[in-house]
């Protein structure tokens, strides 16, 4: 029995990462742009 | 498979975006701003600027969605994700600009609520970051997340996690210091409390070993996170989790609405706001949610929220850990092994190490001047930002002095006198004394007002650390929004049988509890 | 009646309701009959993770695999009950699980094939505790074209 409602093959129902740990390291690296980021222009 | 829908939604936002935009420059909306308050409209700066930056950025590739030729691979997968994060990020945009401040003016026109002196919309927490959740609760139960916005959807826990990780830059090493003590008594209290309780009530009650698992996780950690990584370890059956799911998403949308309302009512400072959020409410999702109702444009209670979470988080695979091995004691029979250390890896969550090296960079004092945390206005030179003007007039001393008899606690008199004394804030010790007296709410409001004003000219916030904690806030109200977007109420309408009453009681108790602890033990600053 | 119904379709998830409404196909249907026992698996499940945004995807998926992997064998444990009763009876029966809404699956269902009768239980009575996905609604009540036999909840 599977379940028909999946409607990504990528990632999971609740990411679009395969890993969460590709989530959390994009997450770092996105908060580390941002910080970046402000810390050039402020 | 070709992710990018063929959809002309993202286009269209962007044009949305960019209408908003041209409106408010050449000041067509001005009667509406006008109706929305006026000079007290907060927003101006924002629509003025950011429709701007994502509506051309909207057009640009909602024109290659729509007539542009998509191959199958990665750049085709994280592009299409663009559409519903705009959706997501227009939702909060229109909430947060429009939405929210015409439902403040409506419910200003109804006038103060009774011995409150507070309106409607204050007590009920109806600010933008409730509001965007609530859009995205409706949107997902009677319309339907769209087509070409499911896959962005999913970019909403990208959205928390980096705001949880950019939290940390602004955090001074004795804040998180005291705060993690806190955090690490009360939720340690708590959650071994709440779970004792369940498994309790559970034996009483005849409840079997696996629900009891499911349940005391649910109740105890951190909600549908915890049920999620419990129902494996403890083999509970689908009706279990079924009903335990549901009753968590229940009383967690509940907790978010009712949270604030008896924070505003109890007149809880930030602090104990965010602690009793913290430990109280059960799901981690809506502890966020909670303290930015209380809290909207200041982050402070979200900071301190954040850490008891974050606490929570962490402790989690010590509890799945602490029932495997209680499951397998209890049945005996189980094939399963437990592995303490893989546990631990599998489940710890990265995004933490990533708040704590923000942390650590911040304290190096590149986002913010040293000088930041050390107070230098407090100087009696202009070169130290002395500034004649800040100093109080003789009318506002003797409002204060009038109210003087009201101050009981030692160190706030000697703070108060100083203060009357100077005509200004003298040290930095001073200014949180004071800072603690005007969260207490002793005195009356234009008293507090003018102690504010004091506090103003001796303190003031980095401009870094202003843009952090905007960035911040559109991160969470970002990804606040996007997971309203994954509550149903056909998951929420699950909530039933034993594990409703154990969770009503348990749950009950635990906030009931919780905030007696807050309101007994926790001064107003930390 | 009895002899006419010779194609039926029994839609039941083995709830007390359900069961009784699978008692009655038991006592009702002729020995040439034909049983179609159709099973949903409420589209609910695919929300139950949720706001859940602190795990990472090793937990999610270790619970998915888990929550399928016990919804399948509960699913399987029911049919066996009552495909192994209608053998009994010497009566032929297939199955049919599908996933979704139930009463859509239900209403589409009916299309798939010529039934003659659809035999399932009746919404239980208020305080009985269950999962609440119901077939018997209006919109079934509309859409249906062949006669409906709700069986009385035992509890009511």
């Amino acid at each position: 029995m599977k379940d028909n409602g999946k409607i990504f093959e990528r990632g999971s129902a609740l990411s679009i990462f395969s890993s969460d740990r590709i989530e959390d390291f994009i997450a770092l690296i996105l908060a580390l742009v941002i910080a970046f980021f402000v810390y050039i222009t402020y | 498979m070709v992710y990018t829908k063929k959809s002309s939604a993202l286009l269209i936002i962007g044009l949305i975006l960019l209408a908003i935009w041209y409106l408010a420059t050449t000041n067509i909306l001005s009667p509406y701003i006008e109706h929305l308050g006026g000079t007290e409209y907060k927003y101006l700066a924002e629509i003025t600027s950011l429709p701007l930056y994502f509506g051309i950025f909207s057009i640009v590739f909602g024109a290659w969605q729509w007539f542009g030729k998509q191959k199958e691979g990665s750049c085709d997968y994280y592009l299409s994700t663009l559409a519903g994060g705009m959706f997501i990020l227009l939702i909060t945009m229109l909430v947060r600009w429009f939405l929210a401040p015409e439902i403040a003016v409506i419910s200003k026109s109804m006038g103060k609520i009774g011995a409150t002196g507070k309106y409607l919309h204050d007590i009920l927490g109806l600010n933008y970051v409730v509001l965007g959740i609530l859009v995205g609760i409706i949107i997902v139960n009677f319309f339907k997340v769209p087509n070409w916005a499911q896959n962005g959807v999913r970019l909403s826990r990208l959205g928390l996690k980096t705001g949880v990780i950019l939290l940390g830059t602004l955090y001074s090493a004795a804040e998180l210091k005291n705060l993690g003590g806190l955090s690490i008594i009360m939720i340690g209290v708590f959650v071994l409390g709440s779970v004792g309780l369940v498994l309790w009530l559970g034996r009483r009650m005849r409840i079997p070993n696996s629900m009891g698992g499911v349940l005391s996780a649910g109740m105890g950690v951190c909600g549908v996170s915890a049920t999620v990584a419990a129902a494996p370890v403890v083999q509970a059956k689908s009706v279990e989790i079924a009903y335990t799911i549901g009753t968590i998403l229940l009383w967690g949308v509940a907790c978010m609405f009712v949270f604030p309302i008896v924070g505003h009512l109890l007149n809880l400072s930030h602090l104990q706001f965010g602690a009793w959020a913290g430990t109280g409410i059960l799901n981690s999702a809506q502890v966020a949610g909670a303290a930015l109702a209380y809290q909207p444009d200041g982050i402070e209670t979200l900071k301190v929220a954040e850490i008891f979470n974050i606490t929570r988080v962490l402790i989690l695979p010590i509890i799945v850990l602490w029932l495997a091995v209680w499951y397998v004691k209890r049945e005996g029979n189980s094939s399963t092994q437990v592995n303490a250390g893989k546990v631990i890896f599998e489940k710890f969550p990265i995004f933490v190490l990533g708040f704590i090296l923000l942390f650590g960079l911040s304290t190096t004092g590149i986002f913010s001047p040293a000088n930041h945390y050390k107070g230098k206005y407090f100087g009696n030179t202009t070169a130290t930002g002395f500034n004649k003007e800040d100093l109080l007039t003789l009318d506002e001393i003797s409002l204060l002095k009038s109210e003087l008899i009201k101050v009981q606690r030692q160190d706030r008199k000697q703070a108060f006198q100083k203060l009357l004394e100077h005509g200004k804030v003298a040290s930095i010790d001073d200014d949180d004394t004071l800072r603690g007296l005007v969260n207490a709410k002793v005195l009356s409001k234009p008293a507090n007002d003018i102690l504010k004003k004091t506090h103003k000219a001796v303190r003031h916030t980095a401009k870094k650390i202003k843009v952090f904690r905007s960035w911040i806030t559109w991160l969470f109200a970002f990804g606040l929004v996007g997971l309203g977007m994954q509550i149903t109420v056909s998951a929420m309408r699950q909530a039933g049988g034993q594990p409703a009453i154990i969770g009503g009681i348990v749950g009950l108790i635990k906030a009931g509890f919780s905030l007696i602890v807050v309101i007994l033990l926790i001064s107003e600053t930390i | 009646m009895v002899k006419a119904t010779q194609n039926i379709l029994l839609a039941s998830h083995g709830t007390i309701g359900a069961q009784a409404a699978e008692q009655k196909v038991f006592e009702m249907c002729a020995s040439n009959a034909h049983i179609t026992h159709l099973l949903v698996v409420p589209e609910f499940w695919k929300d139950m993770l949720g706001d859940d945004w602190l795990n990472n995807s090793v937990t999610r998926i270790q619970f998915e695999n888990y929550l399928e992997t016990e919804l399948g064998q509960e699913v399987d444990q029911h049919i066996d009950r009552v495909h192994s009763r209608l053998e009994k009876l010497g009566i032929c029966s297939t199955h049919k699980i599908v996933f979704g809404n139930p009463d859509k699956c239900l209403v589409n269902t009916c299309g798939l094939s010529e039934f003659d009768l659809i035999v399932m239980g009746s919404p239980r009575p208020k305080g009985t505790a269950g999962l609440r996905s119901r077939m018997t609604t209006k919109f079934t009540a509309r859409q249906l074209t062949i006669p409906l036999l709700a069986v009385p909840h035992p509890n009511a």
